[in-house]
Formats: structure tokens, C-alpha cells, sequence
């Protein structure tokens, strides 16, 4: 689980100071491999699900949230259906 | 003090560039070293990101790192997310890397190599990087609106309009070209057949793998999926080493076509997670991987450059593709100076990832450098090889006939020398049965990189194994490219034939989806065809559509620009896009007209249609057609060809004027100036002490 924590972390999102402390029940800052793992599945555009559950713990406490693979199917959706995504 | 050693610092800088560039562009007669290249390149690339970038961010504008982005302020965990710099840079720059600055800069070797790296150096400083960062961050102050929103509200309802009819026409004509890359690339070849085809179970393996066995796992399934890459490398070698599986992964050009298409159509409706989405995890590692094993290979080699710097061709004589060096050196580089599509990615996911505004300067400005330096290296790849070797590769059929001997005897016309025995072992290094008439660039830049990368690593007995590396990489991401193009194509038509049938735009109603997805794959098979089986090689036809499209889609793009920063009341520093736009104007309609009205009939589609006609006429059939049906189907699709050309220049017209119009009622006061940002509100963490 730390490799996928590690995304959290990576994201230096100004609503980490919200979600940082609730996240993690192990606390262990993630490793250097970890964080560049994590960086690297950002980049080649993996759906960051644990920043989806953060940002959804910190500011709609209130609502359910999607599960992983429900996140990861709408995302794939959106990411698909529009240009905007690819090149020549 | 910090002040002087910065001055020092990028005056050596400034000198070295301009040193190196004045090496490239004077040198003649003997050849240099492609360092000089890449240090004109590099230091060209930096003075342009320190001071010509500066006045899009600082003055125009005027990006602020209080300033709350869509990210920050829009965060919704799912498509707003504030991200690093870093990992934004790297996505952006996987989403615009494609084939294309691989293949136009390998295409426009023919008029050697200083046309096309002058104008990939200064393109991008003045025109691409420019386009890519001033759009990025006008969609950035604009809560992430796509292009062709800030089209109709920026310029008009016409315009807006126009551009997303000419997205859907520039989607098909792009993919149609790359199809067409990856046939002239596996003709005839059963080792590249056998390792691309079994790219696809691979990355059907990865789906399976994602979904059932090891969910979510994404990096373990790339990293099998690299593995099984190489294992379809040498199973490849393998079919075609064997005398009784290679004749059978033999297939000639209209077959090869017929099963891109058909894979297209499958690929189309097949659920993302299955084969798309692996895939694309796949061609982002094996893209990234790539260019930096290029940038290594060219750094550890240092090749010298074979190509003479100009060419006898840049008077439009070109075996390649027909047309003089203005306009067509221009219009074919494309992707790697200035590219249209990236203006859809700068407008589209980036600008709602970005976590400050400055950052829009790196990303927008930054990657599109880099991608111009992925553009300098293919130029490098292809002029390491002898114009001899480059010219054998390039030239359609119809020129070098179909043996070694022909093909020695036409280049030898063209005034360079290489000898029958040299392109049999060339052909036999690499593993194929032959190199001749492989056009299309994909396959002479593999040729050029499996030439470089043999000598860092291997030797020539590796060079077979890196020319098919580098040909299942590029088909790699060629095909990606062409599945999910297909798939946005489709949900675009979708998009408007609601407006005819409403349940034709449900998504998730399978007639619909297949009835959508036949008419993008029929729109594109049509071009891929016709340019399979021309007998000019289709790529002198299809190419050139392509980049006038890509430009038209960039004059778009700057017209949007334009009016953006006039509205702000910036009008001063509008020259920053005025300048490419009023370049790029002047080449698309030159290639467009000189494409639809040429006496050339290499160059002029009616003037072809035409001379092909009289031919019939006359009762003899031209040269490589061998019945009057075939001359009846030359004929349509030469006007097929001049109607697509028509209606680019005529969608540039009808932009550029509704543009023109919008300025002068700006500046002349009839309509006031009010921009259309979101207003400024501060950085909640900014705010609160960060």
C-alpha cells in the first residue's frame, strides 16, 4: 500500500494539508522509489484515486464516494471520449 | 553580482547558439558534425525560453503564483487536480510527442538538412512554443475552456463552428496518413508484421491483467508488457528466419490496409480498459524510453551528418513528395516547428492539472521545445545515412523500379552514388528482403536509429533487432493514436447526428456506437486505400492534406490568440501571434492553392485527374495503371483529394476573417474591450501563510 500512498504525497496539492493527516494509517513518509514510482504513473496518465479520496474526505465529508474501480472506469470515459488527449 | 554572471552567462550562451547556427548554415562541402546541430538547437531553444517566453508570461499575461488556477479553485479530485510542475511538464509532454515530429522532419531531409532544422529552431521559438503556451494559458484564466469553445465565444458562432467541422476532417486525414506510415512500414515484412501483431495480444494480456488478476497494478503490467514487447521482437525474427512461416506473415500493401482498418474498427468498440488504455500506459513508456535512448545515441556517436546541407531538389523536383521548399518544407515538417493538435491539448486536460499560473510557462513553452528537440533528432537520424541510402528508402516504386539495380541507376540521376550490392547488404543488415520504396519516413528513421544505436551497442549484427525496435515503436504509437483518434472521432460525429436522430448521440447504445464507428473508420480506410494502392505512393499526396490541415488547425489556434490578447487590451505585444499566424496564412494557402491548381500534375490533384483523363482518352493507360476502372478511381480520388484541400483553405478564409473583423471592432472602438477571464481570486493557500 505505501506505493500507492506515495501518489498522496507526490501531489503537493494545496488541500494536502487537509488530507495528509486522515490518510495514511502507517504514517511512514513514502520511499524515494515509492515517490518516483508514483510520479511516474502520473505521467504516463494513471487516474490518481487516492487524491480523488483525499480530496473528497477533506472538503465533502458528506457524500459517498465512487469505489476504485468506478473512479478508474469514469475517468477512462472522459479521458477517451474528447480531444485533447493525443497527437500526431 | 548575480546580475553580471547572468548577463555572462547567457551572452555565452547567445554566442554559442549563434556560433553553432552560423557552422549549420554556412559549412559547405564538407560535412559536419550533427553536434553542431544540437548545440544550434539547444542554446537556440534556452535564449528563446529566457527572454521571447518571458513576454507571453510577464507581459501579456502577467501570470501571477497568487493567483488561484482552475485546479485550485474548480478541485473536484477528478478532472481539476493541482499537480506538480513536473509531473504536468511530463504529461503534456507524452500527450503532444506523436509520430508526427518523427516523420515530416525525416520527410523534409530531402532538401537537406538545413531547411528543415532552420526552420524547426525558429518555428518553434517564434511560432509552435508561442501557440502551445499562449493558448494554454488563455484556457487557464478561462476555467480550462476547450479551443473550440473559446472560438465561438472569443471570435464568433461561425468560427466556432468552422474549427470543430475541420477538427473532425484534420482527425481523419491524420489518421488516414499514420495508417498509411505503418503499411508502407509492414509490407512485405513478416518480422515487423508478426512482433506489431503481437503487440496487441500483449496489451490485451495487460487488460485482462489490470482488471482480474492484479487490479490496478499498473506499473507491474507495464513492466510485463515491456517484456512481452521484446519476447514479440524475437518471435519476429523467429517467423521470418523460418522458410515456412515467413511466406505465410508475407502480405502486400491493400491487405496490410484492409487489416488496419479492420483492427480499427475492433479497437473502436472494444471497451477502453481492454486494449486502449494498457495500450496507450504501453506507447507513453516505450515514447518517453525512446527519445531519451535517441538524445543518448546521438550524444555518444556524434555522428557526422551524410545529407549535404541543401539539396538540387528544393526546386520541387523531389523523389519524396513533389513542391518546392516554399511552401512544402513547411507544410511537411509541421508537428515539429508548429502543430495545431497541441492547441487541443493545451486547452484541454493540461490547463486543469496546473497547481500556480507560472507554471503555464514551463509547460506551455517548455515542452513544446523539447518536442522540437525530439524533431531535431529525427532530422539527425535521417541524415546519418547516406543520401544514397535515405533516397532508396524514400522514393516511391514509380521512380526506382522494383530491383537494386533500377534504383542504383535512378538515384545515380539524382547525382548520388550507392551501388546495388550496398542496398542488398543495407537490406540484409536490417533484416528485411528489401529497403526499396519503404516510404512514409518511419521506416528510414528506423534504419537511421538502428545505424546509430548499432554503433553505441551491438555492432551490425544488433542492427536487424534495433530496426525492428524502432519500427514496432513507432507502429506502436501510431496505432494507439489511431484507435483512440477513432474513438474521439466517433464521439464527435455522435455529437452532431443527435441533432438528426437524437438516440444516435446515446453512447452506450451499441447500434449507434457501430454505425458512428463505421463512418470514422470508412472516412479514414478511404484514404488509407487510395494511398495504399497510388501509384505515386500515397504519402506525396496524403502528407501534404495532413499538414496543411495541421497548420490550418494552428492558423485556428493563433486567430484564438490573437483575440484574446487584443480583448485584454494588449494589443502592443499581439505581434507575438500576429507574426507565425501571418506566416502560417502564407504557407497553407500557397500549399493549398499550388495542391488544388497546379499545371504540375505531380503537384495539382485536378491537374493529375486531368492528365490521367486525357490519357484514358487517348486510349493509352499511364504508367502503373492497369485498367481504365483503376484510371476511374485515380480520377475520384484526385478530386476527393482537391475537394478536402478546398475546404481547408476555404475554413481558413472563414476564420481569418471573422477573426479580422472581431479585431477591427475592438480596436476601432465599435465594440468595447472586456476580457473574458475568470476574475482573479487568490490562492486559498497563499492566503492562509503558504
Amino acid at each position: 500500500m505505501t506505493v500507492r500512498d506515495a501518489t498522496l504525497a507526490s501531489r503537493g496539492a494545496p488541500s494536502a494539508p487537509h488530507a495528509d493527516g486522515d490518510r495514511s494509517p502507517t504514517a511512514t513518509p513514502p520511499s524515494r522509489v515509492a515517490r518516483t514510482l508514483a510520479i511516474l504513473r502520473r505521467i504516463i496518465g494513471v487516474p490518481d484515486y487516492d487524491g480523488y479520496l483525499a480530496h473528497m474526505r477533506a472538503h465533502h465529508p458528506e457524500c459517498d464516494v465512487l469505489s476504485r474501480d468506478e473512479f478508474l472506469a469514469e475517468r477512462m470515459r472522459d479521458k477517451y471520449s474528447k480531444p485533447g488527449q493525443r497527437c500526431c | 553580482m548575480a546580475r553580471i554572471r547572468s548577463i555572462l552567462t547567457w551572452t555565452i550562451v547567445a554566442l554559442a547558439g549563434a556560433g553553432a547556427l552560423g557552422v549549420v548554415a554556412l559549412r559547405r562541402g564538407e560535412s559536419i558534425n550533427a553536434a553542431w546541430l544540437l548545440v544550434a538547437a539547444f542554446c537556440s531553444y534556452a535564449v528563446a525560453y529566457r527572454f521571447y517566453s518571458k513576454i507571453i508570461s510577464a507581459k501579456i499575461f502577467a501570470l501571477d503564483p497568487n493567483r488561484a488556477t482552475p485546479a485550485e479553485r474548480l478541485n473536484d479530485g477528478r478532472d481539476f487536480v493541482p499537480t506538480n510542475r513536473w509531473i504536468v511538464f511530463g504529461h503534456h509532454f507524452a500527450a503532444i510527442a506523436g509520430p508526427g515530429p518523427l516523420v515530416g522532419p525525416t520527410l523534409a531531409a530531402q532538401f537537406g538538412y538545413l531547411p528543415g532544422a532552420l526552420w524547426i529552431i525558429i518555428g518553434v521559438a517564434l511560432g509552435g512554443a508561442v501557440q502551445d503556451c499562449v493558448i494554454l494559458c488563455a484556457s487557464l484564466r478561462r476555467d480550462g475552456k476547450t479551443l473550440g469553445q473559446m472560438a465561438k465565444e472569443e471570435i464568433g458562432t461561425v468560427a466556432g463552428y468552422t474549427a470543430l467541422v475541420a477538427v473532425i476532417g484534420i482527425m481523419v486525414i491524420l489518421i488516414a496518413v499514420l495508417a498509411l506510415v505503418v503499411v508502407n512500414a509492414l509490407k512485405a515484412s513478416p518480422w515487423g508484421i508478426v512482433t506489431l501483431g503481437l503487440t496487441i495480444p500483449a496489451a490485451l494480456f495487460m487488460g485482462v491483467y489490470l482488471r482480474w488478476i492484479r487490479p490496478h497494478r499498473v506499473l507491474e503490467a507495464s513492466a510485463i508488457g515491456l517484456v512481452m514487447l521484446v519476447g514479440a521482437l524475437y518471435a519476429g525474427r523467429w517467423v521470418a528466419e523460418n522458410p515456412t512461416l515467413a511466406p505465410m506473415f508475407t502480405f502486400d500493401g491493400p491487405t496490410i490496409a484492409l487489416m488496419v482498418i479492420a483492427y480499427g474498427f475492433v479497437a473502436a468498440v472494444l471497451p477502453v480498459w481492454l486494449l486502449l488504455a494498457p495500450r496507450d500506459y504501453l506507447s507513453a513508456f516505450v515514447k518517453i524510453g525512446v527519445v531519451l535512448a535517441l538524445a543518448v545515441g546521438i550524444l555518444v556517436v556524434l555522428p557526422p551528418l551524410e545529407m549535404p546541407a541543401i539539396t538540387r531538389f528544393v526546386d520541387g523536383t523531389g523523389p519524396v513528395f513533389a513542391g518546392k521548399l516554399f511552401p512544402f518544407a513547411f507544410i511537411t515538417i509541421a508537428c515539429g516547428a508548429i502543430s495545431g493538435f497541441h492547441a487541443l491539448i493545451s486547452s484541454g486536460t493540461t490547463p486543469k492539472l496546473l497547481q500556480h499560473e507560472t507554471d503555464a510557462r514551463m509547460v506551455g513553452y517548455g515542452a513544446m521545445l523539447m518536442e522540437s528537440g525530439v524533431a531535431i533528432m529525427a532530422l539527425i537520424a535521417a541524415c546519418v545515412l547516406s543520401p544514397g541510402t535515405y533516397f532508396a528508402i524514400n522514393a516511391p516504386a514509380g521512380l526506382l523500379g522494383t530491383t537494386t539495380e533500377s534504383a542504383a541507376v535512378a538515384i545515380q540521376q539524382w547525382g548520388f552514388t550507392i551501388s546495388p550490392a550496398e542496398l542488398d547488404q543495407l537490406a540484409k543488415n536490417v533484416g528485411e528482403a528489401s529497403i526499396l520504396s519503404r516510404t512514409g519516413g518511419a521506416p528510414s528513421l528506423a534504419v537511421g536509429m538502428a545505424h546509430l544505436f548499432s554503433r553505441a551497442i551491438g555492432g551490425t549484427s544488433a542492427m536487424a533487432l534495433w530496426y525492428h525496435f524502432a519500427i514496432m515503436f513507432e507502429a506502436l504509437f501510431i496505432l494507439t493514436t489511431l484507435d483512440a483518434g477513432t474513438r474521439v472521432g466517433r464521439f464527435m460525429v455522435q455529437d452532431l447526428l443527435k441533432h438528426v436522430y437524437a438516440p444516435l448521440g446515446r453512447v452506450s447504445w451499441y447500434p449507434a456506437v457501430l454505425l458512428t464507428s463505421a463512418m470514422v473508420v470508412g472516412a479514414w480506410g478511404y484514404f488509407l486505400y487510395q494511398g495504399v494502392i497510388d501509384p505515386l505512393g500515397g504519402i506525396n499526396s496524403l502528407w501534404p492534406l495532413f499538414g496543411i490541415a495541421n497548420q490550418l488547425l494552428a492558423t485556428v489556434a493563433l486567430c484564438v490568440g490573437t483575440t484574446v490578447i487584443i480583448k485584454m487590451g494588449k494589443q502592443r505585444y499581439a505581434f507575438i501571434t500576429i507574426l507565425p499566424l501571418c506566416w502560417l496564412t502564407l504557407v497553407t494557402m500557397t500549399a493549398g492553392l499550388t495542391k488544388l491548381f497546379s499545371a504540375d500534375p505531380k503537384l495539382g490533384f485536378l491537374s493529375h485527374a486531368t492528365l490521367i483523363a486525357d490519357k484514358v482518352a487517348s486510349g493509352a493507360l499511364p504508367a502503373g495503371i492497369k485498367t481504365a476502372a483503376d484510371a476511374a478511381r485515380v480520377i475520384a480520388n484526385d478530386r476527393v483529394d482537391a475537394a478536402v484541400a478546398a475546404f481547408f483553405i476555404i475554413s481558413v478564409v472563414v476564420i481569418l476573417v471573422a477573426s479580422a473583423l472581431e479585431w477591427w471592432k475592438v480596436l476601432a472602438g465599435h465594440k468595447p474591450a472586456v476580457s473574458s477571464e475568470v476574475p482573479f481570486q487568490p490562492r486559498a493557500a497563499f492566503a492562509a501563510g503558504d
